[in-house]
């Protein structure tokens, strides 16, 4: 049986081929249109997908059930009248012109594409999370939780998922949602929803959680069983078009942070505050999941997953002893689980496990042959040459020893939010001042935020505080005591910045933890030979690895991407494919005329 | 199929001349001259000259959105205050279940019902 999955319309379009089960592609729309969090319809993910597709389509599976949808948002309305004519005006127009007719518009863009007349099916929100959690998970049998913004009605979902069945057991329904709850806070602190809830992340252990209190006290009615109902006399977003409103605001004394003020200590005490809570949260949720389901395993997914500060804490101290984290646990994902989803449904579909995930170390997305990789640099002008794997990874991990910044770009790019190694820029962290020239030359972006260290799997515990494998960068790790250094700053949270905290500081947080991304040979064979031809050089099995974007856009997928991105930002080298370009051995022209760029903030 | 853009502008430029005599037609006024007469010139240079007719045709087009846009507030202000503003007071029950949900059992987990066999299909 041959699937397009789909999630479009609301953020983070994507388009999944499954093919007897087995994801064949996978890739969100943002990565062919640049726009960051595209959520028009993904025809150009779908045209790919079905570009790799063996014979013509059975079926299309979009990720949410749209009517259920709109009946969630017309009951809100009704709930609110007669506030809420923003919201109003804002939503319906869009659902009567578009929304509601959704067999159709897939179809039309379908026939475009050379697939008329394929059924197209609905499959639930956090059923496509949950099914994306579980059915591409390692285990045979799991407990299963989902946890995101909303879907139709549906914010958090407890499962059990066995062999090809998935069953639900509890659930939370809208406006209660833990979801919505972080991103209030996201917005109060000047962040963007639903695209900044991770800087909110990264910024709280700068922070005291002085706040939590008044959270649990005012904000929300939380229950031993991780039950909880949002007080909706703070939220903006029933009734308008912002999440938070002036009784939020009243109740931790200060208005909402514009996007372009500075960032305090008050921030900073807010994001610990709340990520205090929401890992709370998850733990009595994950207990109470425990309870009723005894198993062992926990499959994650939905936004809230992408919390590695949580998922980690859950690891540490929650009652499972393997957690399976969706490496696109947002929106993106749902489309994998629809057609996941549907696939388990029909009769005769099997389900095996044999200890490996299905998602192929997230490497689901475009791969570009060397012909095409060549006509794009010889396109820019730029030179380039030409190396053997050997002497290209030899050649890398000499400049990143060197301190320079890699561009790293081989084979299928990722599918899901995070960069894995085969669209990453790439740095030496053991230099002290690393981080913030990657923050403010590379990236672009605020300097507080931290980067993910990628280790060899079979060092991590010389390096980190970790047992097991993180290859997919969704838990946290303290760095390996042996390796912290004395803190001697207790000051302001700006002050405490630059200061070295281990000798990897490049990857080393305030409170000495690590996004950890563990690599083996068996996944992803070049970055695992690139962190042992580095190791052998400095002794150093850990760089940094961080998305090879810059502000305000998706990480590049095509080579011309990656080479407008090289030359845009003070990366020293980029190595895609077979080819290794430096930038010093660029014409100079070229560089200053494409360092004038402009960018837009994230 | 959409028009191509310069039968377009000769479609609108012809029905607004032939609106506006019509106008003159049915009340005579003198202003209603004044406008026919405008609206025929434009006629003519969509006829003759598509190109130079462009600035006209984009201030129509200006015109005829700001026009729709304000339709669809009214449109929309009037289905909102004679459909949900009622029904926020026929439905309080609706209301509260949606703020507050039920406290059972000090929990406010709610089962989910069955799966239907049938899901996949429906939209809803």
């Amino acid at each position: 049986m041959r699937l397009l999955g789909i999630s479009a319309f609301y953020h983070d379009s994507a388009a999944v081929l499954l093919e007897d089960g087995r994801i064949v592609a996978a890739a969100q729309e943002e990565r062919f249109s640049r726009v960051k969090h595209d959520a028009s319809f993904p025809r150009h993910a779908a045209a790919w997908c079905l570009s790799q597709a063996s014979g013509p389509l059975d079926a299309v599976v979009y990720y949410e059930k749209p009517l259920l949808k709109f009946e969630r948002i017309l009951h809100t309305i009704a709930a609110v009248a007669p506030r809420g004519f923003g919201a109003f005006a804002a939503a319906v127009p869009d659902w009567v012109h578009h929304k509601l007719w959704l067999p159709a518009a897939i179809d039309e863009e379908l026939s475009r594409l050379g697939q008329r007349g394929v059924p197209v099916r609905f499959s639930g929100h956090h059923e496509a999370h949950a099914a994306s959690a579980f059915f591409a998970s390692p285990f045979e049998h799991a407990a299963i939780l989902t946890l995101d913004g909303v879907g139709e009605w549906t914010t958090t979902a407890l499962a059990r998922g066995h062999g090809r069945e998935l069953e639900f057991l509890r659930e939370l329904h809208f406006p209660h949602s833990l979801g919505l709850l972080y991103s209030a806070f996201t917005h109060y602190c000047g962040f963007r929803v639903n695209s900044g809830e991770y800087k909110l992340m990264g910024l709280a252990p700068y922070g005291a959680p002085r706040f939590a209190w008044l959270i649990r006290e005012h904000l929300l009615d939380l229950r031993d069983d991780g039950s909880f109902a949002l007080n909706l006399d703070c939220f903006g977003f029933l009734a308008g078009q912002t999440m938070t409103n002036p009784h939020f605001e009243r109740l931790f004394g200060a208005p909402a942070r514009k996007p372009d003020a500075a960032l305090t200590q008050f921030h900073c005490d807010l994001a610990r505050s709340i990520q205090d809570v929401t890992e709370d949260i998850v733990l009595r949720l994950a207990r109470t999941l425990h309870t009723l389901t005894g198993e062992d395993n926990l499959c994650l997914a939905g936004g809230v997953a992408l919390n590695c500060v949580a998922n980690a804490r859950l690891l540490r101290e929650g009652p499972f002893r393997n957690i399976w984290v969706q490496p696109a646990a947002g929106d993106a994902g749902g489309a994998l689980g629809a057609a996941l989803a549907y696939h388990f449904a029909q009769d005769g579909a099997v389900r095996t496990t044999d200890g490996r995930d299905l998602m192929q170390g997230a490497f689901l997305g475009p791969s570009y042959s060397d012909e095409e990789i060549e006509a794009a640099i010889r396109e820019s002008g730029l030179i380039a040459e030409r190396l053997e794997p050997a002497a290209l990874l030899d050649r890398v991990a000499s400049r990143l020893a060197s301190g320079a910044v890699v561009g790293f770009c081989q084979g299928r790019a990722e599918f899901g939010p995070r960069a894995l190694g085969a669209r990453s820029i790439l740095a030496d962290a053991r230099p002290s001042e690393m981080q913030r020239r990657l923050n403010l030359k590379i990236k672009f972006r605020e300097s507080f935020r931290p980067f993910a260290p990628i280790v060899l799997a079979e060092r991590t515990r010389d390096w980190f505080e970790f047992d097991g494998a993180s290859p997919y960068m969704l838990f946290t790790a303290p760095v390996a005591v042996s390796r912290c250094l004395p803190v001697k700053n207790f000051g302001e949270w700006s002050a405490r910045l630059a200061e070295a905290r281990s000798t990897i500081p490049a990857v080393t947080h305030v409170d000495f933890s690590a996004r950890l991304q563990t690599v083996d040979a068996e996944t992803n064979p070049a970055l695992h030979a690139l962190l042992s031809t580095f190791e052998r050089r400095t002794g150093c099995p850990v760089l940094v690895n961080t998305s090879f974007n810059v502000r305000g856009e998706p990480p590049v997928c095509h080579p011309r991407e990656a080479i407008a991105g090289f030359l845009a930002t003070d990366m020293d080298v980029l190595a895609f494919g077979p080819f290794y370009l430096e930038k010093e051995a660029q014409p100079p022209a070229l560089r200053r005329a494409q360092r004038s760029r402009e960018f837009a903030p994230d | 199929m959409p028009l191509a853009p310069s039968a377009r502008a000769r479609l609108h430029a012809t029905a607004a001349c032939a609106g506006s005599w019509l106008l003159w037609w049915r009340f005579e006024h003198p202003a209603l001259i004044v406008l026919a007469g405008v609206f025929t010139s434009f006629a003519v240079v969509a006829w003759i000259s598509p190109r130079h007719h462009a600035p006209v045709q984009r201030m129509f087009d200006r015109v005829l959105h700001a026009l729709l846009a304000v339709f669809s507030w009214i449109v929309l202000a009037l289905v909102f205050a004679l459909v949900f503003v009622p029904l926020r007071v026929l439905l309080p029950r609706a209301r509260r279940r949606l703020l507050r949900p039920a406290l059972r059992e000090g929990s406010y987990f709610q089962k989910p019902p069955p799966p239907r066999a049938d899901r996949f299909s429906r939209q809803f």
